[in-house]
């Protein structure tokens, strides 16, 4: 990594968020799509993620307040954040990891409280390795770190990010480098912390 | 400067663990670095750091803390204040200040040399006095001295304010008053990091401390003895809570799981008087339990034993027999308080995985509560559970330190530590099973109120737990701030001081003060 300030460039952003598969803006409804044609639609206010296939809703999961998806790296396993503000009487979201079956239905693997503070996550990412997700909580204007398991599901909190001041952003992906691209900055895991890299 | 020790250090592994060996809970959950403090500049700096780098701050004294609300910090910063461990005289005649690195039995030595007064702390000598103090401070001088807290007339402490920035601030009745309530018993770990604590005066310390005892073996235990033992225990309390000639008194019943440990009923009466101040209390104490047989009857080497081995016979191979007088030891209260005693501060590799559980009792044990007591400590699935029952009240039980301390429980006369201990990660599912289950009977008896069960959610006979006693499992019940902040103004009170003076709640663990929404 070079320590120089980061200027993503358009090519970048649409490089990550073709990695990503960041679904996630701030809108009732959030779509997420793999290949064989299976989109998956977040219901937010209702509490359900939505399997279409070729068009057709296939299959509906109930989820606890569905706030942000995206999938592992190999498009086997959906990782869906859930926007609580408390979890497991802890002030934290979590995040629930799905195998998505061919036809489109959802098996849930895990699900995995974020750090505390990181309440109503809005918005994960996932690491061009599939190995980290990234989760953004505006409860706590905390980033969470998180390492993925060998099934490909969501794994511990591994790194806390916290900023006291200024916007917790809507959006941010991982860079070819596997950096953390929030608004300017890019971040990574240096000596066990989310350090911000590059200036 | 602080020193540093991250990842990369050889120290790390040490000192980036606690006391209790069920944390951290995996390596992911290690802090990013340990930060040595070595005064309140260097917290001030250490902090600061912290913040403008993102990393959460959680803060160590001694490393006793009995959940995971400082070593599990992923990515974090432990600021460790350990060396900060300075007792020395205040500016004021008869006062004193103490750092939050300072371990008790370096406390008690300090101040026995200093001016001859004590602080009417806990026993553990390697327990230091940022997490005591500011979370009670309770101790075998809590029936005469009170806890204390109750003597606690400053604090300094670190803040991070609106802006983001560290700053120094102190506590007392008349600068930043409801803060200084709030770490009177409100845990420190909520609002800052305590760089010093004030006591403009303390109470003096014992001469000399009377102590007995009477150890009961399982093999030689019956549902009826046992109910007779714990009854009796709490019935006593019950009766001479308000009886200033017991105020030197502490004893404390500890019942061990019929598999794997006794039951041993001990005292301590500190003197400040003449040596045979209390004497008669013991005896005639002692005597509620096990009457001691004739001095006749004796075997020829009892007296030797008691003088070998001070109390009781060894081995411990049954019921305590005593012969004419129960056995009483006299000893120097600081040197019993500070002898035998020390440790590094640093965890080895014998660390112990443990559990604690508590509970305050405004009553005595109902028959009903002492058979489920049986039940559950001859029980298989609770082998090597402890239950440490404490006498409290006397002068804790100030009614007037409700209303200016962060310690509600002040009509208690008991105060129980349920304990657990093993080695083997294996066996976490086997003990934690252990002590919830025993845990849950005790407060599912008609003592308990019927919409809370499991709980000893405050009602007439219990007075809810001890937050330095810390237990987890209590988030499970939706009102468990209760359970340790009572049902008055004080947890209000708590959130406004948390909305005040930490306002990013940058200072949080899974059981610290939630803000108000």
């Amino acid at each position: 990594m070079t320590m120089q300030e980061y200027k993503p460039t358009r090519r970048a952003v649409l490089q990550g968020i073709a990695g990503a598969a960041i679904c996630a803006a701030p809108m009732t409804r959030a779509f997420a799509a793999i290949g064989d044609g299976i989109t998956f639609e977040l219901d937010r206010e209702g509490g359900w993620i939505h399997s279409i296939v070729r068009g057709e809703r296939r299959h509906s999961e109930k989820a606890d307040l569905p706030s942000a998806m995206v999938y592992s790296s190999d498009h086997q396993v959906l990782h869906v954040t859930h926007g609580y503000t408390t979890y497991l009487g802890l002030p934290a979201g979590a995040i629930s990891s799905y195998r998505v079956e061919p036809n489109g239905h959802l098996q849930r693997l895990t699900t995995q409280g974020l750090s505390l503070t990181a309440m109503s996550p809005h918005h994960v990412a996932i690491s061009p390795d599939g190995r980290s997700l990234a989760i953004a909580a505006a409860g706590g204007r905390v980033l969470n770190m998180l390492s993925v398991t060998e099934e490909n599901a969501a794994g511990e909190v591994i790194a806390v990010h916290r900023k006291l001041r200024g916007n917790i952003p809507h959006e941010f992906f991982f860079d070819r480098d596997g950096a953390l691209c929030v608004d300017s900055h890019r971040y990574a895991m240096l000596e066990g912390r989310l350090a911000r890299i590059g200036g | 400067m602080a020193s540093v020790v991250d990842r990369n250090d050889v120290r790390f592994e040490v000192c980036s663990r606690g006391n209790n060996a069920r944390f951290p809970a995996s390596d992911s959950q290690r802090v990013a670095q340990v930060e040595y403090c070595t005064s309140a500049e260097d917290v001030v700096r250490t902090l600061q750091q912290a913040i403008d780098r993102g990393q959460r701050p959680t803060v160590r004294s001694s490393g006793h803390c009995y959940e995971d609300w400082v070593v599990n910090n992923p990515g974090g910063v432990l600021l460790d204040v350990s060396m900060m461990d300075r007792v020395t005289t205040g500016e004021t005649p008869g006062s004193y200040v103490i750092q939050p690195g300072a371990k008790l039995g370096v406390v008690y030595e300090r101040l026995y040399k200093l001016g001859g007064a004590v602080i009417p702390g806990g026993t553990c000598y390697t327990v230091t006095a940022g997490g005591h103090v500011s979370g009670g401070g309770y101790g075998t001088l809590a029936r005469m001295y009170g806890i204390t807290v109750d003597w606690l007339t400053g604090v300094e402490i670190v803040i991070v304010n609106q802006a983001g920035k560290a700053e120094l601030i102190y506590a007392d009745a008349q600068h930043h008053p409801a803060l200084f309530r709030a770490l009177r018993g409100g845990q420190g770990s909520n609002f800052g990091v305590i760089t010093a604590f004030h006591f403009a005066k303390l109470p003096p310390m014992p001469k000399q401390v009377l102590t007995a005892n009477i150890s009961w073996d399982w093999k030689e235990m019956t549902r009826e003895k046992f109910v007779r033992i714990v009854t009796t225990y709490g019935d006593y309390w019950a009766k001479n809570d308000k009886n200033p000639a017991t105020y030197p008194v502490f004893t404390n019943l500890v019942i061990g799981n019929s598999k794997s440990g006794r039951i041993g009923l001990g005292l301590h009466y500190a003197q400040t008087g003449d040596d045979n101040e209390g004497r008669d209390w013991v005896q005639e104490y002692l005597n509620l339990f096990q009457a001691c047989r004739p001095a006749a009857e004796a075997p020829p080497d009892y007296l030797q034993q008691q003088q070998d081995f001070g109390q009781q016979q060894r081995p411990l191979v049954g019921d305590t027999v005593c012969y004419g007088t129960h056995p009483v030891r006299a000893l120097n209260w600081v040197e019993a308080t500070v002898s035998g005693q020390g440790g590094s501060g640093l965890y080895g590799s014998n660390r112990r995985r443990s559990k604690y559980k508590s509970c305050y009792m405004k009553k005595g044990f109902t028959v009903a509560e002492a058979n489920v007591l049986y039940d559950q400590m001859t029980s298989d699935a609770t082998r090597g559970l402890i239950l440490a029952i404490d006498s409290y009240g006397g002068m804790v039980n100030n009614p007037a330190r409700i209303a200016d301390t962060a310690i509600p429980q002040r009509n208690s006369i008991l105060k129980l530590q349920y304990q657990s201990y093993w080695l083997n990660e294996a066996d976490d599912a086997f003990r934690l099973n252990g002590i919830r289950q025993c845990y849950k009977a005790m407060y599912s008896t008609p003592s308990a109120d019927p919409k809370h069960p499991g709980y000893p959610y405050p009602n007439e006979n219990f007075e809810g737990c001890y937050i330095n006693y810390a237990d987890a499992d209590m988030l499970e019940s939706p009102e468990w701030t209760t359970l340790y902040y009572g049902t008055g103004d004080l947890y209000p009170l708590l959130q406004q001081v948390k909305k005040e003076y930490d306002p990013h709640n940058l200072f949080h663990h899974s059981m610290s003060i939630r803000p108000k929404a």
